[in-house]
């Protein structure tokens, strides 16, 4: 996933494709053009229809409790059926969503800035620093993410700020980690050199030379992340640490509707469903970004990858 | 490296593979409860625990019949007060203990003394011998005397729940290998998978139909309710309302139970904070309650409303104590009223509710937070794993706190109105936020009395605290629901939460 | 090499160190034991001698002091709530969770290859966008959600499977399809990634130019360069049902040491709680060791300084 090291000595990859370029590469690439206006609907759907439908997603109704999907009868509403309470499905997943989504992007905008910054540091630095830093990364990787979101959720209050923390101190190691292997290899190119030999400091190196060369790796790896948080933050709202209900997410409702697995199995699936749909996008459009942000590659699938004659 | 590893992964492999061996025999069944009992000892007092123990592997001095409370002969065939102090028990003849040692006076009090030794931290003595101090001794062979400091005139319910082990059981640690006189012996434990019991041959009553009974456990309720709908088990204990479907009820797969404990929303009368401080908003959250609709959703039918925070068939039930109406008109003009004398009825009020405490524990309160907000109140919900929210039980009346209720489901399997006062009203009981003189006073005199004195006095305290004092809003009585196979059948009564008799299952032919 | 490898252990073990520290302070900061041993109605100062009982009562240093002085002896403690040694839980429900592991890994890579493959072997065509596609589906979808899902299907309205529980080949299915999802699909796209740099490399297509054909390129090359990263990944996906199974350990009724340390920590017993993470960090760190020893006797470049 690194930058491709086949540039000849002396020319610097410093600048980032062009945007006509990258749009470019969409003409090749259905699935990601097809991912992305997922996405943009998706955001859409959900900053709107939590103003229309926010309320609707706490209304209770006895009288239309457990409805199947599709008793549009009983209203529009219902079209993704209700659940114990009468309660909309629909207006749910709309309004989980922007939890789930808002707490996996907070948490990777986060993460992703601070570990990038630690990582280039530690990088740069090497020494007694980068050592530091790799044996805290490799506690990490021993520690079992779930227990440690376990126990932390268990030492502080269950509030969203808590879980958006857990998830930063989860993921931070995966962005320190690649950006410290990326820093490492652009340590030793001949542009940062000639810096240094110019008097330029550190910071100015890191943030000038060195940030806007793995700056697409790092996006690249953030996008997929996204994906991934949204996971783990699924993942443990279904073992009761994270969300807390009446609060709702995605990954709560599939682990709230496994208690109607035989009465009302919509309410497992459409949640589910979401978190799916959604994560297929993110990775498309991840795998699209890595290529298309990365001119040699992209040159290479796209002009050789259609032929069979070769 | 490689030759190295193959030894232990194939070890591995296998150790994971020779999982549960299907049960060969007819006349065993297969029980899937909730969770995996702690332990099996049976001086412990968790009802995961005694599930399994209790009237299989270990049995009590003096039975005790859920339904009505009365009392009959168990290992005890008689018993006397003996002065204010002690009472005397003869025991059964011809019982021996699964070891094969014999049941007599001295393995009795052996059994009893240890369970009421402090050390050992027995569940039983500290939920149901508080407040005295018992000791026990062979006054001949089949005779054992038991001394207590202060009278006790309750003393025979009390060793109802109270299980006999053998005298060759440790008395310093807990035990993972119970010895009773039971109908059924303690044959294996795999931890994480099941646990074994068979027949034991040489029981001194009737003889059990059930020839071995293996315990598995599943957390989720459908998973429960599936097993038993695909033959892999015979009862499932604790099955969701939302798991039944309808033709369960129709067959009979599905049954029932109430359980002896009330759900309720406690209120704070230590230190109250506005509007709570107000009867009449007190009154109000009671009356803006639907409490058959909330039993139809949470436990789809099975209950009933309840104004006491016990059941009706327990001593000190007040018959004179109306039932709450469902009035949501009433709550509003009472919540007006207060507004009006400048009570702050929109403070935000917050139920701390207990994730677990039943199936459906979190939609249950989200609905009685809806019928609230419905008469102008200003409720939210927070949901608690039981450590948290033990921790706010605790200091729900420190400075700071917002405006609360507790959900809680108040449990009393004695039948006896005084376990309930004691921890849940009196100035010292654990589940208390009500410092109140009559209750503590009338309480601690009523502790002393026995027969028809007693329930007259218990009588009156129901009446103070659910007509003058409004210290909660009782809800429902909890019920529960088993599902069983086509092999089985089985009448589950009030204390089936805490105590499956296999001896009472019936074998379908 | 072997120089090498004790570094490593060296190193590792001065991590593990910290890291047991780590658990050790936290695990105690979830709270007192005491509240779900004791009966609820239980008083303070029967709390009290509870917590004096477990040795609770004292600073956070001294017992730490008296946790190292019993490590030394391999002495973990007792489980509060089975009363047997702390490591025994944790030794007998650690094999479980490996099983699975070692069952569900090579399922991964099988498909993983196979699939990656396809992606690779013609991307833009429809064939090859389908499984690429197909590996995103995998990627994407919890473990939670399959496993409920087959439950349902499989089990609840087919019968054709056990809803839980452990025993034959058949209880085997679900857990493993559960599990085996997400590393097949992000398996399959790191081969896919590998081969398709390879296969559009310029030495390649010099090699094509001299006439070699597209398979023989695939399978010499391509596949070869797969090879490492498909390691490299996989032991982080091996890793990570190891320490990351409780969710669908919990929905089978699977007693693997996921579930066993969620349990221990709901139920506040510290002991199991250290001994299950230490016996899960030092499975991982061997497991890293490992692979990197693997990886570098595949990869001719790498040489041990």
């Amino acid at each position: 996933m690194s930058v491709s090291a086949q540039n000849p000595p002396g020319e610097s990859t410093g600048s980032k494709p062009t945007g006509g370029y990258v749009l470019a590469s969409l003409r090749h690439d259905p699935l990601a053009v097809g991912a992305l206006i997922y996405i943009a609907l998706l955001v859409l759907v959900l900053v709107g229809g939590s103003v229309v439908l926010g309320e609707m997603a706490a209304s209770q109704n006895l009288r239309m409790r457990n409805l199947a999907p599709g008793a549009l009868e009983a209203g529009w509403q219902y079209l993704l059926g209700s659940d114990s309470l009468g309660r909309s499905v629909l207006a749910r997943i709309v309004v989980g969503g922007v939890r789930t989504l808002g707490v996996a992007f907070t948490t990777v905008v986060i993460a992703s800035v601070i570990g990038t910054a630690i990582g280039i540091y530690a990088g740069y630095r090497g020494g007694l620093a980068d050592n530091l830093v790799m044996r805290v990364a490799d506690i990490s990787l021993a520690f079992p993410g779930i227990l440690l979101a376990v126990v932390l959720l268990y030492i502080f209050p269950p509030a969203l700020t808590t879980v958006i923390v857990v998830l930063i101190v989860n993921r931070l190691p995966l962005y320190i980690r690649v950006s410290r292997a990326e820093t490492l290899e652009v340590r030793e190119r001949l542009f940062v050199s000639a810096a240094r030999v110019l008097g330029a400091s550190t910071w100015r190196i890191a943030t000038r030379h060195v940030l806007p060369v793995i700056a697409p790796t790092i996006l690249t790896v953030a996008t997929l992340d996204v994906a991934v948080v949204m996971l783990v933050e699924s993942s443990l709202s279904f073992l009761g640490m994270g969300v807390q209900p009446p609060s709702i997410s995605w990954g709560l409702m599939v682990a709230d509707g496994r208690r109607y697995l035989r009465a009302a199995w919509w309410l497992t699936f459409f949640p589910g469903l979401a978190i799916i749909l959604t994560g297929i996008a993110i990775n498309l459009v991840s795998n699209w970004l890595r290529v298309a942000l990365d001119p040699v590659q992209a040159a290479r699938l796209h002009k050789h990858g259609d032929d069979d004659g070769q | 490296m490689r030759n190295r590893l193959i030894l232990p992964i194939s070890l591995a492999v296998f150790m994971a593979c020779a999982g549960t061996a299907p049960l060969a025999a007819d006349d065993s069944i297969v029980v899937v409860l909730p969770e995996e009992p702690q332990s099996l000892e049976l001086c412990e007092s968790g009802s995961s625990i005694r599930r399994v123990t209790q009237h299989n592997v270990g049995e009590p001095l003096v039975q005790r019949d859920p339904d009505t409370q009365t009392l009959s002969e168990g290992l005890a065939v008689s018993w006397t007060q003996d002065g204010d102090t002690a009472w005397q028990f003869d025991i059964r003849e011809g019982v021996s203990f699964h070891d094969g040692s014999a049941l007599d006076a001295e393995a009795v009090a052996t059994s009893l003394n240890r369970t009421w030794n402090e050390d050992l931290a027995c569940g039983v003595a500290q939920q149901y011998f508080q407040g005295n101090t018992y000791s026990a001794s062979a006054v001949d062979t089949m005779t054992v005397r038991i001394e207590t400091d202060t009278l006790d005139a309750i003393l025979p319910l009390r060793l109802s729940f109270l299980a006999i082990s053998a005298p060759a059981t440790s008395t310093t640690e807990k035990s993972a290998a119970p010895i009773g006189t039971g109908p059924y012996s303690f044959t294996e434990w795999v931890r994480g998978e099941h646990i074994t019991l068979d027949r034991f041959e040489d029981y001194w009553g009737e003889a059990p139909q059930v020839a071995q009974v293996q315990y598995q456990w599943r957390q989720e309720s459908a998973i429960r309710a599936a097993m038993v709908q695909t033959g892999e088990a015979d009862l499932a204990l604790s099955v969701a309302s939302q798991d039944v479907l309808p033709e369960d009820r129709d067959t009979g797969r599905a049954v029932s139970f109430a359980l002896p404990a009330v759900t309720l929303l406690r209120f704070d009368l230590v230190d109250p904070l506005e509007p709570l401080n107000d009867i009449r908003v007190r009154r109000a959250v009671n009356l803006a309650i639907d409490r058959q609709g909330f039993v139809d959703v949470v436990f789809d039918g099975q209950g009933s409303p309840a104004n006491h925070v016990f059941s009706p068939s327990t001593i000190g039930y007040d018959e004179t104590v109306p039932q709450w109406e469902y009035d949501p008109e009433e709550a509003r003009r009472l919540i007006e009223e207060a507004r009006a004398d400048g009570v702050a009825v929109d403070n935000e009020i917050v139920i701390f509710g207990r994730l677990g405490v039943y199936e459906n524990a979190t939609e249950s309160m989200e609905l009685v937070a809806a019928m609230l907000n419905e008469v102008g109140l200003n409720v939210r919900v927070e949901m608690l794993a039981l450590q948290a929210w033990l921790g706010v039980l605790r200091s729900s009346y420190e400075p700071g706190r917002p405006t609360n209720m507790m959900q809680q489901s108040h449990e009393n399997v004695t039948g006896d109105a005084v376990f309930t006062f004691n921890p849940q009203y009196t100035a010292s009981g654990p589940f208390s936020a009500l410092r109140d003189d009559f209750v503590n006073e009338h309480v601690a005199a009523a502790q002393g009395l026995s027969g028809e004195e007693r329930a007259e006095a218990l009588r009156e305290i129901s009446h103070y605290l659910y007509t003058e004092v409004i210290p909660d809003a009782p809800i429902a009585v909890t019920s529960s629901t088993m599902m069983l196979s086509d092999a089985i059948s089985y009448d589950p009564t009030p204390a089936s939460f805490e105590e499956i008799v296999i001896g009472d299952i019936v074998l379908t032919p | 090499m072997a120089a090498y490898i004790l570094r490593r252990l060296a190193y590792s073990l001065i991590t593990l160190a910290l890291f047991f520290a780590l658990i050790f302070v936290l695990v105690r900061m979830t709270g007192n034991p005491a509240d779900l041993y004791l009966p609820l109605n239980s008083t303070q100062e029967m709390r009290d001698a509870f917590s004096a009982r477990l040795g609770l009562d004292q600073p956070i240093y001294i017992q730490f002091g008296r946790f190292v002085l019993d490590l030394l002896r391999l002495d973990f403690g007792d489980s509060l709530v089975r009363g047997i040694p702390a490591m025994s839980v944790a030794l007998n429900a650690f094999p479980r969770t490996a099983a699975l592991a070692l069952v569900v890994m090579p399922i991964a890579a099988t498909l993983a290859i196979m699939i990656g493959s396809a992606a690779a072997y013609r991307p833009n065509s429809i064939a090859g966008r389908t499984a690429t596609l197909g590996a995103l589906v995998a990627t994407a979808v919890p473990d939670f959600w399959i496993g409920i899902m087959g439950v349902l299907w499989f089990s609840v309205m087919l019968g054709w499977l056990p809803t839980s529980g452990t025993g034959g080949w058949q209880y085997w299915v679900l857990p493993v399809l559960a599990l085996a999802a997400r590393p097949t699909g992000i398996l399959a796209q790191v081969v896919r990634g590998a081969m398709v740099q390879t296969l559009t490399s310029p030495y390649i297509k010099a090699a094509r130019a001299k006439g070699i054909s597209k398979q023989a390129l695939v399978f010499r090359h391509a596949f070869r360069n797969a090879t490492l990263p498909v390691i490299t990944v996989g032991g982080e996906q091996f890793a990570g049902i190891l320490s990351g199974a409780i969710v669908v350990e919990t929905i089978f009724g699977w007693p693997g040491i996921g579930k066993t340390m969620m349990d221990s920590i709901l139920q506040r017993d510290f002991a199991v709680v250290q001994a299950s993470a230490l016996v899960i960090a030092s499975s991982i760190f061997l497991l890293n060791i490992f692979i990197d020893i693997l990886y570098a006797r595949l990869d001719p470049r790498i040489s041990f300084k």
